[in-house]
């Protein structure tokens, strides 16, 4: 457990709406002071708004943010003891190097250690001074030679290039001493070698400097490198909070497995404690507390499975069989993609291992029980509360769609519809109502698409096609697989 | 021959190609005869006297009279003013409209009046101020200026007012600016393009202009616009156009000045106009 005394930052049931639409959704968590935190998720997550709460940029729709113990959600961002490195720098292009970075300094004001006792009420309190111009020379000058940019002083920030502006804008946020600093996605624009080159650099001003690094990125690998502890975020909400390792090893759901690093995600069974059903095999593992026959989602990262080749009798020794679909060198593994052939389906799997196999070869997989990572489904079924609009009419997300419930309209219904009885048409005109595709899932024979609607409701559906991120789509459901059921009044309370 | 000459033709026109530089040609037409000609004409005029000698009279007859330094000195005075008066009502509009959603269209209405005709406006004005019993005057003249210049100036402040992003105004609060160092230490010098602007389109204009002056004040006070327009509907055409030359030597020397000072402030926003 963190001591009370540690923790520098707390986030408490924060929530952040814009216009009705929450960013950010009931968030809570606590950082250790020195701590080096990643905020991580796709674009649209609520990761740089909930930065941006911090920051004070963003005033919380409910929620209270506690610094040091002080509840600072109503305390202007110039009174904050935090600073922020934006994603564009925002770097002053009126002011040369040296005065950007001297900017905070000018405003600072520092306790002389004289004590005053004002006249009239008598209260006591210290007497403020702002720097005198050598103490902010001297400043500056140490952190331009922290970032490595010591002659550059005098240099036009347009001059630079994208990395010696990146320098620039951590300067002049880390001169200020801040307890916390805050990254908005800063290696954003730099090219892969400067961002690893940079990635290095703030980890090692990180280590030197002991302030609390708080970083958004949208970058799995930059995340799993620099973090101490990774927050992993998907539409407003937390959805893991741990360190690199364990984020990786064990994903707290197939939406952190799939963003983090590749997997291989399968729908299952859980037959009984430590023995699962899929890809029409049982394999043991070591997880237990599940119900019997549970449907979970089983995933298995591609490194962990390994390939057997020989003759029939070692062949016979591998827990499934597999045919090689195509295998392609990655310098220093090979990237096989193999089938697993059943009885009425067949599975893709994604393999990384270090022997290269032809094209069409059979194969046996062996997979370590420990490595089979079982999850709860986030949702087994499309739910929607909704009113009856007539008789063999229901509405849902502002669509009218047929079905075979002669309830009266008006009747308040709970709607349910299978992931697979959900239709999608590439044109939204020919769906009963449109969706946006917000993402996709491979699960080894079919994609798992979730749709979202303009009245944002997520739908979940199963398709042989792969939907591209962010396209717009038309739904359909078929009027004899809409299951309905009557709300009861007394349990709408 | 008549085949060759035919050929000729046929192979010009087909060998004529839609470049960009065709598209220059109309202007470069225009330029020529409403701007290079009558120019070349001033500079000619300026150095004839009524009867097409070659004389420096007209040159000496202007910076020997004082009536005309005191003109020139006036409309100088009045355009200051008026870019001054323009610049602190401009200023605080363009900055509140560029904080608005509503801010384009509220922009629009403060651009409105320039849809009705100018001279008519300006007669609107006179009227007002007769039927107020308002004594026409330097007062009233300046009133009309700001009046009819005021959205030249608002029009380049907003333009780059919306246009300066907020993180700038985000990383000077961040690093402990309230909100007064955050307008006085950011927006304002990055708004500085526009004023530039803003400034050019008022400034201009307002010592050149004529009829503004003339009608708020009872035909009192002349500017230099005006009597350029006296000399040459007198037919003094050699005067005239030796005002005009210094019309035009100021016009141009106050371009230099703001493009000098614009060129320091490097990037921030491309000259806007």
């Amino acid at each position: 457990m963190v001591s009370k005394e540690n923790k520098i930052i707390e986030v408490k049931k924060l929530t952040k709406e814009f216009d009705g639409i929450a960013a950010v959704k009931d968030v809570s968590f606590s950082i250790k002071k020195g701590e080096f935190v990643t905020l991580l998720g796709p674009s649209g997550c609520g990761k740089s708004t909930l930065l941006r709460m911090i920051a004070g940029f963003e005033k919380p729709t409910s929620g209270s943010i506690m610094l040091n113990g002080e509840d600072i959600t109503a305390i202007p961002p110039h009174k904050r003891p935090v600073n922020t490195v934006f994603q564009k720098y925002a770097l002053f292009p009126h002011l040369n190097v040296y005065n950007n970075i001297a900017f905070g300094l000018k405003l600072k004001e520092v306790p002389t250690g004289e004590i005053i006792t004002h006249k009239k009420t008598g209260e006591k309190y210290e007497k403020m001074r702002k720097l005198s111009k050598a103490e902010i020379d001297q400043k500056v000058n140490r952190v331009l030679k922290l970032v490595d940019l010591e002659d550059y002083g005098y240099r036009n920030v347009n001059s630079l290039s994208g990395g010696q502006q990146q320098r620039v804008a951590i300067a002049r946020a880390i001169v200020n001493e801040p307890q916390i600093l805050l990254l908005d996605e800063p290696l954003g624009a730099l090219d892969l070698k400067m961002r690893k080159d940079m990635q290095m650099e703030l980890m090692n001003m990180h280590k030197t400097l002991g302030i609390t690094f708080i970083y958004v990125t949208h970058d799995q690998e930059e995340a799993l490198t620099m973090s101490d502890t990774i927050i992993v975020m998907r539409h407003g909400e937390i959805q893991q909070i741990g360190t690199s390792q364990k984020i990786y090893d064990e994903p707290a759901n197939s939406f952190v497995a799939d963003f983090i690093g590749e997997s291989n995600i399968f729908s299952g069974l859980m037959l009984q404690d430590r023995l699962v059903y899929f890809c029409e095999h049982t394999f043991e593992c070591v997880d237990t507390g599940f119900k019997k026959n549970q449907p979970i989602d089983v995933i298995i990262r591609p490194e962990d499975i390994f390939i057997i080749k020989g003759d029939e009798e070692k062949l016979s020794k591998a827990m499934v069989r597999a045919t090689v679909n195509s295998c392609v060198f990655k310098g220093d593994h090979y990237q096989i993609i193999a089938a697993i052939k059943g009885e009425t389906e067949v599975n893709e799997i994604l393999i990384f291992d270090n022997v290269q196999c032809a094209e069409g070869e059979e194969v046996g997989l062996f997979i370590k029980p420990f490595d089979i990572h079982i999850m709860n489904k986030f949702r087994v079924i499309n739910e929607i509360e909704t009113e009856m609009w007539d008789e063999y009419v229901v509405e849902i997300c502002g669509g009218k769609f047929e079905c075979n419930s002669d309830l009266p309209s008006g009747t308040k219904v709970r709607v349910k519809i299978d992931f697979d009885d959900i239709q999608i048409c590439d044109d939204e005109e020919d769906g009963v109502i449109g969706a946006t595709v917000v993402n996709t899932i491979y699960k080894g024979s079919y994609y798992q698409c979730i749709l979202r609607t303009d009245d944002y409701y997520d739908f979940f559906a199963d398709t042989e096609d792969d939907w591209l991120k962010g396209d717009r789509v038309g739904i359909n459901v078929a009027k004899d697989k809409i299951i309905i059921e009557k709300v009861e009044e007394s349990d709408e309370d | 021959m008549k085949t060759s000459i035919f050929n000729s033709i046929w192979l010009r026109a087909k060998n004529f190609r839609m470049t960009r530089k065709v598209f220059s040609y109309p202007y470069i037409l225009f330029l020529l005869f409403f701007v290079v000609i009558p120019a070349a004409l001033i500079l000619v005029y300026a150095f004839l006297d009524s009867s097409n000698n070659l004389t420096f009279g007209n040159f000496i007859s202007i910076f020997t009279d004082g009536a005309s330094l005191k003109v020139l000195l006036t409309s100088l005075l009045v355009g200051v003013v008026t870019t001054v008066l323009c610049f602190i009502l401009g200023y605080p509009v363009a900055y509140i409209l560029s904080r608005k959603k509503s801010g384009k269209f509220m922009v629009l209405l403060f651009v409105l009046p320039m849809w009705v005709n100018f001279l008519i406006r300006t007669l609107a004005t006179k009227a007002i101020f007769v039927a107020l019993d308002v004594e026409l005057g330097m007062g009233t003249v300046i009133f009309g200026m700001v009046y009819n210049y005021l959205p030249f100036m608002i029009l380049p402040l907003h333009t780059i007012l919306t246009s300066i992003d907020t993180s700038y105004e985000e990383a000077a609060k961040d690093l402990g600016a309230d909100r007064i160092t955050v307008f006085i230490k950011t927006t304002l010098p990055l708004s500085i393009p526009g004023i530039l602007s803003g400034i050019t389109m008022v400034f201009i204009p307002t010592i050149s202009t004529f009829a503004i002056s003339q009608l708020l004040s009872d035909y009192t006070i002349f500017l230099f616009g005006d009597s350029i327009h006296t000399k040459f509907n007198n037919n003094l055409y050699g005067v005239g156009s030796v005002m005009s030359l210094i019309m035009l030597i100021f016009v141009v020397l106050s371009n230099i000045v703001i493009s000098k000072v614009s060129g320091k402030q490097q990037q921030g926003g491309s000259n806007l106009w």
